[in-house]
C-alpha cells in the first residue's frame, strides 16, 4: 500500500516538475532585455556582429520549443548548458556551491527541529513563566524578516562582539561550522518560532485528552507518559510544520546566502536572475521546485507513517 | 577613454552617452564644504605581510582578459597581474612600463623599445612578438574585443627586433601613446593566449602575464587569489604581500561589517552609506583621493525633451549641486564645469594650456529657478515629462536623481525615475527598441585614458556609438580630430580647449558631480594608491604591513 502511495506522488512530482519547467523556461523568455549586452564591455564600442555571435554562440535567438527541447533533454542527460557570464557549465558552477547551500539549509533545518520542539514542548508543559517566555520570544522572531535578523546577527556578534565571521562560507567542517552558524540562525529564526508555537499547542491539546488523562488516572510515570503518550501523538502536526519549514528554508536561503556573502545556490540564483543568464537562472529554479516538491512528499509519507489515522490511499 | 557605469554590479562600464555638455557652471574646481582631504597614495609601508584579503564591490569579474575589460572589477584585479607597456601613476601622468623607452622618428611611427631582462611567470622571456600578438588580437572580431576603436588609425604594427616593436599609422595621433597605460597596453603571452583561445582569462582558461603577482586560482563566486611574482622584474615594486585574496560582496552592508570585523582588509569604491560607518572605526581608515569619474544625465534620444540644450541647461539650474555633494556623496565630490574632471590632464605635459581652457569656461552655475523657467518656456516642449532610466539597486543614483526631481517640479518638469534590470539597461546602448518610453539616462563614468580627448570623441562624435540625440557640431568633430593628430602636447591641448569650450555650450550632457575616490585600509596594512589611477596600476605591488592590528 504505501508503494501504491508512493509511487502516486511520484507521478504526481513529475507532472508538476514538467509544468515547471516550461513555466521557468517561458518566463525568462519574455523577460526584456538582452543578455548578451551584458558581456560586451560597456563605455566601448561595440565592433558590429559581436552580439550576433554570442547569441549564435549561446542559441539566444532559437524559437521557444526548440530551444526548450534542447534544453530538457540535456537536462535528462545531466548536462543543463552553459552559463552565460562565468562561461562554465551550470552542472559544474551548481556542484561547487551545492556544499554551501545544503550545509546552511541543513544546520538551519537542525536548529528549528530540536530548538522549535524543545521549546514548544517546555512551554507547554513547564508551567506559565516558560510559556510565557517562548511564546513572546516566538512572537518577536516571527515578526522579524529575515534580512533584519542577517542584519542584527552581524553587528551583534560579528563587529560588536567579534565572535563569529561576518561573511564567507569558510572551508572544512569547522570552517563551515563557525562561518555558517549566524546564517543558519538568521535562516531558522522566524521558521523556529513557527516550529515552537505549533509544538506547544499540539503539545497541549494532547494534555488534556482523553487517553492522556487515562494514562495518568492508571498511575503510570509522567516521563513515561509524556513520552509515548503525548509527544508520539502530537508527533504528526509538528513533523507536518516542520517540513513545510524546510522547504521554504530552501526559499529562504537566498536573501541569506546574499546578506551574509555566501557563495551558495541561492546567491547565484539572485545573480543569475538579473543578468537573465538564463542556463543557470533554469538549472536552480527546476533543482528548487524539484527539492520543494520532493520534501513535500517525504513529509506526506512521514506524516502518514506517523499518524494511523490519515488512510494510504487517502486523498492528500 | 571609456567608460562609463550605471549600474554597479554590471560590467560592463556601460554607459556612455551622449552630448555635450554645456552649461554648468559654477564654482568649477571648488571643492565642496567639510570637503575632505584628497591624497594620491597612502602612506608608504615597509613591513611584509603574509595574506591580504580585498573586496571588489562591484562583483566578481567575468573576464581578465584584457582585450575584453572595461569594467572596475576586472581591471583591479589585472591591474596587479599583467603590465602595460607605459604604467600610469597615481597623478595620472605616464611612466615606463614592459617599453622602456620609446621614439618617434617621423610624425607616422612610434617605436617601442623593450626591456630585456621580463619573464613571463612561466620563465619564458617576454619578446616583441608577445607584444604585437597582444596589441593586434584586438583587432580580430573573434576576440570580441572593446578597444578596437584605438587601432583605427594604425597601419602596422610589428617586430622590428627582439625587443623592439613599431608601429605605423595612417595619420599621426597622440592618444595612441597614451592609451598603452591602460588594459590595451597590456602584454600576454602570444602561445599561451593561443593555447587557452576563447577561455583565456576566464576562471577555466588562466592567464600569462608579467606582473608582480600570478593567478594562482579563481573560484567562481568565491575568490581570485594571487601570489606573490618573486621574480618580478621591477625591482623597485616587489610586492611586499604573500598572497592577494579577492572576494565580491557587491552588498554594501555585508561589506562594511566585513571590513569593520577585520575580515577583508581593504576595498576601493567604498559608497556613501559605507563611508559614514567607516569613517567612524578605528579598524582602519578611509583616504580620499583625486577621481577621474563623472556622474551626468544624458537625454537618450532625440525626441527626449531633454535633447534641446535649453531643457538640458534648465535642468541643470535647478539642481543644488552643493546639496548633492553634502547629502548625497557626503561631502567626497565636487562640481565640475565640464564631464572631463582635472586629474586626467591637470599634472600632464599641457597642463598649464588645460588649465587655462577649464578656467575659460562658464561656472558651475549657482540655483536660478526664474532663469531655468524662461528657458523651459522658450524650449516650450511637447512633453514636460522626463522618464529617467536608472540601475535597480543604485541607490546613489537614485538619490541623485531625487534631488534633481525636487528642482525639476519648481519649473514644471515632471522627472520620473524607471527602475531597470541590469539586462535592460545594457541593452540600452544596442537596442534602441529598449529605450522606447525613456527619455535620459544617470550615468558613472570614468576617463581611463590620460588624455581627456578621449572621452570628449565618445561624448560628441557623430559616429559615436553612444551619440543617441545625433548631436552633431561639426566644429566640434573637427577640433578634436585636429588635437588628436597634432603631437605637440601644448598645441593639442589648445585645440582641445577650443572644442571643450563649444560642447560644454552644447550641454550634450549634463554633468553633476565628480565623486573622489573612496579607500578603505585597515590599520594593519598602508601604501596603496588613494587616487582613482589605481585601476590601471599595480596598486597591491604598494601594499605593505604597518606593524599595527592584527586581524
Amino acid at each position: 500500500m504505501i508503494a501504491r502511495f508512493v509511487a502516486r506522488r511520484a507521478a504526481a512530482l513529475a507532472v508538476t516538475l514538467l509544468v515547471a519547467s516550461v513555466a521557468v523556461y517561458g518566463a525568462l523568455f519574455l523577460s526584456p532585455g538582452d543578455p548578451a549586452t551584458l558581456l560586451v564591455g560597456g563605455g566601448k564600442e561595440p565592433s558590429p556582429g559581436l552580439l550576433k555571435e554570442i547569441h549564435r554562440q549561446y542559441h539566444l535567438d532559437d524559437p521557444f520549443l526548440e530551444s526548450y527541447w534542447r534544453w530538457l533533454s540535456g537536462i535528462v542527460r545531466g548536462d543543463a548548458g552553459e552559463s552565460l557570464s562565468y562561461q562554465d557549465s551550470v552542472t559544474h558552477l551548481l556542484a561547487d556551491r551545492a556544499g554551501n547551500t545544503l550545509f546552511l539549509i541543513g544546520y538551519a533545518a537542525l536548529l528549528i527541529v530540536v530548538l522549535g520542539v524543545t521549546a514548544g514542548t517546555v512551554a507547554a508543559l513547564r508551567g506559565r513563566l516558560a510559556d510565557t517566555t517562548v511564546t513572546v520570544v516566538a512572537t518577536t522572531l516571527m515578526a522579524v524578516p529575515v534580512f533584519v535578523m542577517a542584519t542584527l546577527l552581524i553587528w551583534l556578534f560579528a563587529v560588536r562582539l567579534a565572535w563569529l565571521p561576518a561573511y564567507g562560507s569558510g572551508s572544512g567542517f569547522t570552517g563551515r561550522l563557525e562561518h555558517l552558524t549566524l546564517p543558519a540562525v538568521a535562516l531558522a529564526a522566524s521558521w523556529l518560532a513557527y516550529v515552537a508555537q505549533v509544538t506547544r499547542s499540539a503539545v497541549r491539546a494532547e494534555l488534556v485528552s482523553e487517553h492522556v488523562q487515562t494514562a495518568r488516572s492508571r498511575g503510570i510515570g509522567e516521563r513515561l507518559v509524556i513520552r509515548k503518550h503525548i509527544l508520539r501523538n502530537a508527533s504528526a502536526p509538528i513533523a507536518s510544520v516542520a517540513g513545510v519549514a524546510v522547504a521554504g528554508l530552501i526559499a529562504g536561503s537566498a536573501i541569506v546566502e546574499q546578506a551574509f556573502g555566501l557563495n551558495g545556490v541561492g546567491a547565484l540564483l539572485v545573480q543569475s536572475a538579473a543578468q537573465q543568464d538564463l542556463a543557470v537562472v533554469q538549472a536552480v529554479a527546476l533543482l528548487t521546485v524539484v527539492a520543494f516538491a520532493v520534501i513535500n512528499t517525504v513529509v506526506d509519507v512521514v506524516t502518514a507513517a506517523l499518524d494511523h489515522r490519515v488512510p494510504w490511499g487517502g486523498g492528500r | 577613454m571609456q567608460a562609463p557605469r550605471t549600474i554597479p554590479s554590471l560590467a560592463g562600464a556601460l554607459c556612455v552617452l551622449l552630448t555635450a555638455t554645456a552649461c554648468t557652471s559654477g564654482s568649477g574646481a571648488q571643492p565642496a564644504p567639510h570637503a575632505p582631504k584628497l591624497t594620491l597614495t597612502t602612506p608608504a609601508a615597509g613591513r611584509p605581510l603574509d595574506s591580504v584579503t580585498w573586496n571588489l564591490p562591484m562583483g566578481e569579474p567575468r573576464t581578465l582578459d584584457s582585450a575584453k575589460i572595461a569594467d572596475y572589477s576586472p581591471s583591479t584585479v589585472k591591474a596587479n597581474l599583467c603590465d602595460s607597456l607605459l604604467r600610469l601613476r597615481p597623478d595620472y601622468t605616464t611612466a615606463p612600463g614592459l617599453a622602456a623607452s620609446w621614439k618617434r622618428p617621423d610624425d607616422t611611427t612610434l617605436v617601442l623599445d623593450l626591456r630585456k631582462d621580463v619573464r613571463f611567470w612561466d620563465g619564458r622571456p617576454m619578446t616583441a612578438d608577445d607584444v604585437v600578438a597582444s596589441l593586434l588580437r584586438q583587432q580580430d572580431p573573434a576576440t570580441q574585443g572593446v578597444n578596437t576603436a584605438l587601432l583605427a588609425t594604425v597601419k602596422t604594427i610589428t617586430a622590428t627586433g627582439t625587443h623592439q616593436v613599431t608601429v605605423r599609422f595612417k595619420v599621426p595621433d597622440e592618444m595612441f601613446l597614451k592609451s598603452l597605460a591602460t588594459s590595451f597596453g597590456t602584454v600576454n603571452e602570444a602561445a599561451y593566449m593561443k593555447r587557452a583561445g576563447r577561455s583565456y582569462g576566464t576562471a577555466k582558461g588562466g592567464l600569462m602575464c608579467t606582473g608582480p603577482f600570478e593567478l594562482d586560482a579563481w573560484k567562481p563566486g568565491e575568490s581570485i587569489t594571487a601570489t606573490r611574482n618573486a621574480d618580478y622584474w621591477d625591482a623597485s615594486l616587489k610586492p611586499k604581500v604573500r598572497k592577494l585574496t579577492f572576494k565580491f560582496i557587491t552588498d554594501g552592508s555585508t561589506l562594511t561589517s566585513a571590513l569593520l570585523s577585520g575580515q577583508v582588509d581593504g576595498s576601493y569604491e567604498i559608497s556613501s552609506s559605507g563611508a559614514r560607518a567607516l569613517s567612524a572605526s578605528s579598524v582602519g581608515t578611509l583616504h580620499h583621493g583625486p577621481s577621474a569619474q563623472t556622474v551626468f544625465i544624458a537625454a537618450i534620444g532625440p525626441g527626449s525633451p531633454l535633447a534641446d540644450h535649453r531643457v538640458a541647461q534648465a535642468l541643470s539650474l535647478v539642481l543644488d549641486r552643493k546639496a548633492l555633494v553634502t547629502n548625497v556623496y557626503a561631502g567626497a565630490a565636487r562640481q565640475l564645469k565640464t564631464f572631463n574632471p582635472p586629474l586626467v590632464w591637470e599634472h600632464g605635459d599641457a597642463a598649464d594650456t588645460y588649465a587655462k581652457g577649464y578656467d575659460a569656461l562658464p561656472d558651475v552655475p549657482e540655483v536660478d529657478v526664474e532663469r531655468a523657467k524662461k528657458l523651459v518656456t522658450q524650449a516650450d516642449p511637447a512633453r514636460r515629462t522626463l522618464n529617467v532610466a536608472v540601475a535597480a539597486g543604485d541607490q546613489q543614483s537614485q538619490q541623485t536623481l531625487t534631488f534633481l526631481q525636487a528642482g525639476a517640479e519648481k519649473i514644471s518638469l515632471k522627472l520620473v525615475i524607471k527602475q531597470l534590470q541590469p539586462t535592460q539597461m545594457s541593452g540600452l546602448f544596442f537596442d534602441p527598441s529598449l529605450r522606447e518610453g525613456l527619455d535620459a539616462t544617470m550615468v558613472l563614468g570614468y576617463v581611463e585614458i590620460p588624455d581627456p580627448l578621449s572621452y570628449a570623441q565618445l561624448m560628441t562624435s557623430p559616429t559615436s556609438p553612444f551619440n543617441w540625440t545625433d548631436y552633431r557640431n561639426t566644429k566640434v568633430t573637427s577640433l578634436l580630430g585636429r588635437a588628436q593628430a597634432t603631437l605637440r602636447a601644448t598645441d593639442s591641448a589648445a585645440l582641445f580647449n577650443q572644442a571643450q569650450a563649444l560642447y560644454t555650450k552644447d550641454l550634450p550632457v549634463v554633468p553633476l558631480a565628480s565623486p573622489y575616490e573612496r579607500l578603505f585600509l585597515n590599520k594593519r596594512l598602508s601604501g596603496a594608491p588613494a587616487s582613482f589611477a589605481y585601476l590601471n596600476m599595480p596598486w597591491a605591488a604598494y601594499l605593505g604591513g604597518t606593524g599595527k592590528g592584527t586581524s
